[in-house]
């Protein structure tokens, strides 16, 4: 019998961000968070499931700068002191709520809970988070996929195409080298793409990639199916795309699930709303206020955040129900009315990213799980990964898809324009020197020489990040990406100058590696003409 | 001065101390923006006790408090002082010269180099196309000394785009070539072209009596295509013996309905062409 296929795709990415330097630094809060409220959850979500014998299937990208962060001792022993004050601010909220309204307290306790779990979860792996979703990867569930290297936006790279090379090729490296096992499949840093890029793609044996919808509406030549079937490119790589409605029915701002009046309202934290002397201690140490995590008031409505009304995490949990039944009726609905046009099993593509799930949208993850369990009840529609999809097609229509994105408008926009655009001409001209001293050097010999070469490609790559340009674009915290896009930047300027004088200072090689210690296998030969 | 307030709050606070534009502001201009506000709002409270009540009543709702109708002055007095005594606290929290909540701790520097500067020239040849969407493309550019010489003595700067749609361009053969003049000191420019799904090269140089003398050539730059494609035919491939067929196309087998976007009538705005070298989008990951 024919069933239709939907394919849940959860992007899990943040920019690297590992000061070793400082033993304390607001935006490593960003990991933390997501840790607490995304990738532990999720975690924890397909473990019930799995103990459920319910079939799932959903696939994640695991980018590496995420995989990074997640394999550092450093930022391990971070989270965990970051965590354990948490539970602290849990009991004494506890105590403290018990004279304040009784939604609060009963918010409170579950608090408490929640973070003690999570605390005995991470200490159980002994903070190896990577080999949780390898485990749940291991029962034929999770689909764990890599992205490009650092998360480069890669059409505005194309004019340097071996940069472009060098993007995917670490970005299957850093995976396998993290994960243990080779990628089967590679998300491009906002869906990026443009024709030729599967070429580099097929090099690195990936098999399959993920494009925004227009990427094959507007293709060179129409999709038979629209979206709802993977076709493969002239390199032979196969190619889903993302399925408008399933976006739709789950984020749109005006019609979308999160904006639920009963779910949980982010802008409302303990963090701004407690006494400063009480809050101290689990804020930024010079005294800014931050979100803490733990809040107690609902979306409610239109209203100014001081109108807010008291959260019920009950009353969500039941909503969050509802919302995973709806969807996953929607889902059955069209996959349908797809089959009845289509003849054939269609395939519904639907990507997020991860951290919109329990990071933003609290009840996300709990939605998930409680769509998989609807989900494996359905007789048209069953949830799957790109692989599993892939073994059983006999044919596949061959197709170039068009240059585009996920992002606003679905060309290069968001990181190409008067906020963002001054970094480019230095971006490229490290790019075009990158692949100088690597073609120059590359039979290098010396120690010195190879470590200096290896740590500009690092520089490079952590200034490629699209992730700078996308704040400079949204207006906040762009006194940081700025920073950081000129850091790496003067680093790497530094380094050329000192490899091509041979001047190189150990001490300041040293310090480079201490404080921008990712991708510890660089090979800067990726960068190397032939 | 917004004390690790997130944009949507200053956002918030900007509607109700009715600050114009705030709708537009980044971050640290919010900051600024509600910090000039509140100062202005203060000085007019100096006088508050001589104010009459409706005069009261009018300064409550500048400043964005919702008081009853029966309200006395005393209320009034009362709860405009204690709202400029809750924005005194506000102030007194947040340690002083941080303007985000980007920000060192007491006797630390946060970043290694505050103020890095890049390289303004690179003192090389340059110009590089990128396109922004199907009908805007993003030309930057560079100069080696010897050329910024031959162009200062040659002022102004010429910026030629080349439709090269399908040609071999060799210079002359565009199907349509586009020329603007720029000041010596732009280094940026973002250019409107006719074309989605079209290739465009561009150069750069100056005018020699009537005659074009490129001095740079930029890369070839194609406008990502924005409508579907015909084709009669479809090729497909067999995954068991990699053999690849065509097929007829079925036509279009599929309809997917989509959500219409209308307003009942258009409204008049300045054109979009204005240049600059700068626009700004509010976007963000769709």
């Amino acid at each position: 019998m024919m069933k239709g296929k939907l394919l849940v795709t959860l992007h899990a990415h943040l920019p690297y961000i590992n000061h070793p330097d400082h033993s304390y630094f607001m935006e490593e809060n960003w990991l933390f968070e997501a840790i607490t409220e995304t990738y532990i959850p999720l975690l924890m979500a397909f473990n019930r499931l799995i103990k459920d014998d319910i079939p799932f299937g959903v696939t994640m990208s695991l980018t590496p700068p995420l995989l990074e962060m997640l394999s550092s001792q450093t930022l391990q022993n971070k989270y965990r002191r970051h965590l354990i004050s948490l539970v602290d601010l849990a009991k004494k909220e506890v105590e403290i709520t018990k004279k304040e309204e009784r939604l609060k307290h009963k918010c409170a306790l579950k608090y408490l809970e929640d973070l003690q779990r999570t605390l005995n979860f991470f200490e159980s792996c002994n903070g190896n988070l990577i080999t949780e979703f390898k485990k749940v990867e291991s029962t034929g569930t999770l689909e764990l996929i890599t992205c490009n290297a650092t998360h480069g936006f890669l059409p505005l790279m194309k004019v340097n195409s071996q940069a472009v090379h060098a993007q995917i090729a670490m970005g299957t490296k850093a995976f396998e080298e993290r994960v243990q096992e080779h990628p089967k499949g590679m998300w491009l840093a906002e869906c990026g793409y443009y024709p030729g890029l599967d070429k580099e793609l097929a090099d690195q044996n990936i098999d399959f990639f993920f494009v925004d919808s227009h990427a094959l509406w507007y293709a060179d030549i129409p999709p038979k199916y629209d979206v709802y079937r993977p076709v493969i490119t002239p390199n032979n790589v196969f190619v889903f795309a993302r399925d408008p409605e399933s976006s739709e029915q789950v984020w749109s701002a005006q019609f979308g699930y999160p904006g639920d009046p009963n779910y949980r309202e982010f802008y409302r934290d303990v963090g701004f709303d407690r006494p400063l002397d009480y809050i101290k201690p689990y804020i930024d140490p010079a005294g800014n206020r931050i979100n803490t995590g733990i809040k107690y008031y609902r979306v409610t409505g239109n209203v100014p955040l001081g109108a807010k009304e008291l959260y019920d995490p009950d009353k969500a949990l039941e909503i969050a129900k509802r919302h995973a039944k709806d969807f996953s009726q929607k889902k059955a609905e069209q996959s349908q009315r797809l089959m009845n046009a289509m003849e054939i099993e269609p395939v519904i593509t639907a990507p997020f990213d991860a951290e919109l799930y329990g990071h933003w949208w609290y009840e996300g993850p709990t939605f998930l799980e409680f769509l998989f369990r609807e989900i494996a009840n359905s007789n048209t529609v069953e949830s799957s990964t790109p692989h599993k999809i892939i073994s059983k097609m006999d044919s596949a229509q061959v197709i170039t898809p068009a240059m585009s994105t996920w992002g606003a408008n679905g060309y290069n926009e968001t990181w190409l324009n008067g906020t963002n655009d001054w970094i480019y001409p230095h971006i490229h001209e490290a790019e075009t020197r990158m692949v100088e001293l690597a073609t120059q050097y590359k039979d290098a010999t010396d120690p010195l020489y190879i470590r200096a070469l290896n740590m500009c490609a690092r520089e490079l790559m952590l200034a490629e990040s699209s992730d700078w340009a996308f704040i400079m674009t949204t207006g906040t915290t762009v006194e940081y990406a700025v920073n950081r896009t000129k850091t790496h930047l003067s680093r790497f300027l530094e380094l050329y100058d000192a490899i091509k004088g041979h001047n190189i200072s150990e001490r300041v090689l040293e310090l480079y590696e201490w404080i921008d210690p990712i991708f510890p296998y660089m090979d800067y030969k990726v960068y190397s003409l032939k | 001065m917004n004390g690790g307030k997130t944009i949507r709050q200053l956002k918030k606070e900007a509607m109700r101390l009715k600050i114009k534009g705030y709708y537009n502001m980044r971050k640290s201009e919010l900051g600024e923006a509600i910090s000039k506000r509140k100062t202005e709002l203060a000085k007019m409270t100096r006088d508050i006790d001589n104010m009459r009540i409706s005069q009261l009543r009018s300064f409550a709702k500048k400043v964005g408090l919702k008081m009853s109708r029966r309200a006395t002055k005393a209320d009034l007095v009362e709860a405009i002082s204690k709202m400029f005594s809750s924005w005194k606290e506000d102030e007194k929290r947040i340690p002083s010269g941080t303007t985000s909540s980007f920000s060192a701790p007491p006797g630390k520097t946060k970043e290694i180099k505050s103020e890095i500067q890049l390289p303004k020239t690179y003192k090389k040849d340059k110009l590089v196309g990128l396109e922004v969407n199907p009908s805007w493309i993003h030309f930057y550019w560079d100069f080696s000394e010897k050329t910024r010489e031959i162009l200062k003595a040659h002022s102004p700067l010429l910026l030629r785009v080349y439709d090269v749609t399908y040609i071999e361009f060799n210079g002359t053969n565009a199907h349509r070539t586009f020329e603007l003049e720029l000041n010596m000191s732009t280094r940026k420019y973002y250019v409107q072209v006719p074309q989605p799904n079209a290739d465009y090269i561009a150069e750069i140089g100056y005018k020699e009596g009537n005659k074009f003398v490129p001095l740079l050539r930029s890369n070839l730059v194609t406008t990502p295509p924005s409508s579907p494609k015909l084709a009669q035919m479809e090729l497909w491939m067999d995954l068991r013996t990699y053999q690849r067929f065509s097929e007829m196309s079925s036509g279009k087998t599929l309809t997917r309905i989509e959500r219409l976007v209308g307003i009942s009538s258009i409204p008049s705005s300045p054109s979009k062409i204005s240049g600059g070298g700068s626009f700004f989008w509010l976007s963000g990951r769709s």
